[in-house]
């Protein structure tokens, strides 16, 4: 069971956003009264909250942010907190000839 | 001289032709018709000839209407022979022989079918000139008249490899989005079009699909690898426009893995392995917003274990160490290059480098709780990473106050404790085991996150069993607990908790399982590895062999003493296990199992003989013989003899008292009714004057009663029963002078005497 969902609010809701976002999903009826009930009590008991805090959300920031991109001709390392202003363009595949190696078996 | 041919007559000739004419020879029957007609024309010899029954008139009209007829046959025969060698030419590949038949047979006969085959031949002999008109144009370098050709030729052959030379056609144009829109419906086999479509993906900037398409030629042409090798630079740079215009993370992550997957890892151009990182946490924020958590799962899974040091950025700074001190060197936990603080910092109390950074180890833990509240398939994962992460590090984000986060991580504990504990309920196998495996790593993870207490430097140990096994950590972990045997209760409590975190701890599991030959039989192998024999795999040994000895005691398998000889060992470090085996032999009741338990206690006895040992080899060898003596397998003595050993190795034992009592009894009543019928009175009155239990001399006073009783209503001389009833009264004297027998006697004596 996830409250967040069953309420329809994010983390930061306050106890007064909990108790009215609960009256709307009960006149919603997307959710069993029951259901709506406890995602409340879940949510307005700071131990439960915390615990589900933990469980129904994730934050990858923390892990991106750590990371160092080196853009390609570019060997200026940035973390991906600070990525280039305008990303350097890449060569384009107009490069690229065609070989012939291949045409016998064509 | 020749002799003159006589000519036929006009009979003969109809007759002969009339013969032809329905053998269906027509060709010849017209001749011979004509030949008859010719002689009956007006001209002819026998023009004024008379026929019978007919006018002549009405014969030549006859005859000419066979002519007639005769010559239609035969044109429609050579028609039909027509046909015939057209077909032939035709299965020849000659269209054009097929067709001048064809052409001649429709003179002959009109036929619209023989018109509809004309025009397909000919439909088929411009194709034919199409094709070679193509190829002409392709070798002399005309490749977009080729390919309108090629085209031309599949609209009227419908081949797929004209198509395919079409698109080819259109790539050496340099028309490449036309050649692709060609390409991609097709199924291209030969090198040469899997390369020509290939390099015009790569010209439209689709380097991605190029090098897909590209992996299915083998070829190791140098330019071809060069070329492959310039593509995947431009893959590489293409991610990182892409990246920086936000497109499609997802879709960079899956093509960033492939180029990493195929490239040349030391290549320093192809550094995207921050990018494809960068774009995997990415799209796994979308796919946890979209509740996919077995992609996660796949995605996530295997992160810890591929951070391990790679490369390293110096640490910017030391701040917040002591003066003079510098931060030990450690890997970023996320990126595997870097060696960053902030890393540390994100790890939090984990070490950096360490399998398992904080953040990865909490994504995993709750995909796992995600996915088993769906199914049980990820239960046993659920028990490993949620205890890791809820015991080493998570709690202590949720507040400042110790008190609060213990009650949350209580509670969070509570919950997948219920999930677990749910599926267990609905009779589920696999989560029974997981179940079991909860409890054994909630317990460890407990003593160690105890034994951690809040020493963050250590917070990174705090794991489960199989978490360390699957990260690398479990050597650190067996260290932290010999540094600190004195935080356990006792041996058994330090050994078991460290045998978990030895290579043994898959066998204890296998235990905790009931899975005993599985848990024996690779600890066999593990030992065969292990050069020395630690504390923990010894205790590891003993508890295996310990749990399959007692499964085949329960079993009812022979010999399961060879499994339990170590045990004495065992019982030594951990009594519990003694008092498990003492438990089971006394909820034993069948002899046979009577017997094995017997064996192995007194086995164990002679190494370990312990109070409660004793206690229970006592009680079970006197089960034993009370059993058996109850089956008449063994004989009063034989019980005697076993219930004074019981009572010799517990004297405690009641039951073997009891057994010993009522064996003598029996014994000393055996003795005196044998006594008594040979008339060995001294004997008999020994017998019951010195036995301890009542009712031997009772039985005796009995017999002696029935003998004054007998006597007295015995016809005989009076002198002779006075001389009876003087011995009998000296008998029973001398069991008990007192015995109120003796007042009978003698008052019969009296009587007799008076």
């Amino acid at each position: 069971m996830n409250p967040y969902k069953i309420l329809d609010i994010d983390y930061c809701a306050t106890k007064r956003e909990i108790i009215q976002a609960a009256a709307r999903a009960m006149r919603e009826r997307k959710y069993s009264g029951r259901e709506v009930a406890v995602a409340q009590k879940e949510l307005l008991n700071p131990i439960t909250k915390a615990a589900h805090d933990f469980l129904q959300f994730i934050d990858v920031k923390p892990l991106q942010e750590q990371l160092v991109l080196t853009w390609p001709n570019d060997q200026d390392k940035r973390t991906a907190s600070e990525p280039s202003a305008t990303p350097p363009e890449a060569d384009e595949g107009a490069c690229l000839s065609r070989l012939t190696v291949f045409d016998e078996d064509s | 001289m020749a002799k003159k041919k006589k000519a036929k007559s006009l009979e003969s000739i109809l007759a002969g032709a009339e013969k032809l004419f329905h053998r269906g020879n027509y060709p010849l029957a017209k001749r011979e018709f004509e030949k008859a007609l010719r002689l009956i024309g007006p001209s002819g010899p026998e023009a004024g000839r008379k026929v019978e029954g007919e006018g002549l008139a009405e014969k030549r009209e006859e005859i000419a209407t066979k002519i007639e007829i005769c010559s239609k046959e035969a044109e429609r025969l050579k028609a039909e022979d027509l046909v015939r060698r057209a077909k032939k030419y035709a299965g020849k590949r000659n269209l054009q022989g097929a067709l001048r038949c064809y052409e001649q047979a429709y003179k002959i006969t009109g036929e619209d079918w023989i018109q509809e085959k004309m025009g397909r031949l000919q439909g088929a002999l411009r194709r034919r000139d199409t094709v070679k008109s193509a190829r002409d144009a392709e070798a002399g370098g005309e490749f977009e008249k080729a390919a309108a050709l090629y085209e031309q030729a599949f609209i009227t052959q419908k081949r797929e490899d004209l198509l395919a030379k079409r698109a080819c056609c259109l790539v050496k144009a340099k028309r490449y989005e036309e050649a692709i829109s060609v390409f991609k419906d097709l199924v291209v086999s030969d090198h040469g079009a899997i390369y020509n479509y290939g390099f015009a993906l790569a010209r439209v900037g689709r380097y991605y699909e190029c090098l897909k398409v590209w992996d299915n030629i083998a070829s190791q042409a140098n330019g071809f690898l060069e070329q492959k090798k310039a593509v995947r630079s431009l893959l590489a740079a293409d991610l990182y426009k892409r990246f920086g215009r936000g497109q499609d993370l997802a879709r960079i992550y899956e093509e960033g893995q492939y180029l990493l997957n195929v490239t040349d890892r030391q290549s320093p151009d192809q550094d995207i392995d921050s990018l494809v990182e960068y774009c995997r946490y990415a799209w796994i924020e979308e796919l946890w917003e979209e509740e996919r958590y077995e992609t996660i799962w796949e995605l996530s899974v295997h992160l810890p274990a591929r951070m391990e040091p790679a490369r390293h950025r110096p640490p910017d700074t030391d701040s917040g160490l002591p003066a003079g001190a510098r931060r030990p060197a450690r890997h970023c936990l996320v990126c595997r290059h870097c060696t960053c603080p902030a890393s540390v910092a994100v790890a939090g109390g984990w070490q950096a480098g360490e399998a398992g950074g904080p953040a990865l180890l909490a994504l995993c833990a709750k995909t796992s709780f995600k996915l088993a509240e769906i199914s049980t398939e990820h239960l046993a994962d659920l028990s490993m990473f949620w205890l890791t992460a809820v015991y080493g590090e998570i709690f202590g984000r949720f507040s400042s106050a110790m008190e609060e986060s213990d009650n949350v991580r209580r509670q969070l504990i509570r919950m997948a404790e219920d999930l677990i504990t749910r599926h267990a309920n609905s009779g589920d196998g696999a989560a029974e085991k997981a179940l079991t495996y909860w409890n054994i790593e909630k317990k460890l993870v407990e003593d160690l996150s105890a034994l951690v207490g809040a020493r963050q430097d250590f917070a990174h140990l705090v794991c489960t069993p199989r978490f360390a096994a699957r990260f690398g950590k479990s050597a650190k972990v067996l260290r932290l607990i010999r540094e600190n045997r004195e935080f356990f209760e006792n041996t058994e409590h330090y050994l078991a908790t460290g045998s978990f975190y030895s290579p043994a701890w898959q066998s204890l599991y296998d235990i905790e399982n009931g899975e005993y030959d599985k848990a024996l039989g690779g600890l066999a192998s593990i030992l065969s590895e292990t050069k020395d024999m630690d504390e923990f795999a010894d205790y590891s040994v003993k508890r295996a062999k310990f749990a399959y000895g007692l499964y085949c005691l329960e079993q009812g398998e022979n010999r399961p003493g060879r499994y339990l000889e170590a045990a004495a060992g065992l019982f030594d470090i951990a009594p519990r296990y003694e008092k498990k085996l003492i438990e089971k032999a006394m909820d034993a009741d069948e002899p046979d199992d009577l017997r094995r338990y017997e064996e192995v206690l007194s086995d164990l006895h002679k190494k370990r003989p312990s109070k409660p040992m004793k206690a229970a080899l006592s009680l079970v060898m006197s089960r034993r013989a009370i059993e058996m003596y109850n089956q008449r397998l063994i004989n009063p003595k034989t019980l005697e003899t076993i219930s004074r050993k019981a009572l010799i190795l517990d004297p405690e034992n009641e039951l073997a008292r009891g057994n010993l009592n009522d064996v003598q009894l029996d014994l000393q009543i055996q003795a005196l009714g044998k006594a008594l019928d040979k008339h060995k009175m001294n004997k008999a009155c020994k017998i019951a004057a010195e036995s301890e239990y009542q009712e031997v001399p009772d039985a005796f006073f009995e017999f002696m009663g029935r003998n004054v009783e007998t006597l007295e209503e015995m016809d005989m001389e009076d002198e002779e029963k006075i001389l009876l009833l003087k011995e009998l009264f000296g008998w029973c004297a001398r069991v008990d002078e007192s015995h109120s027998i003796l007042y009978d006697i003698d008052r019969m004596l009296r009587q007799l005497q008076s």
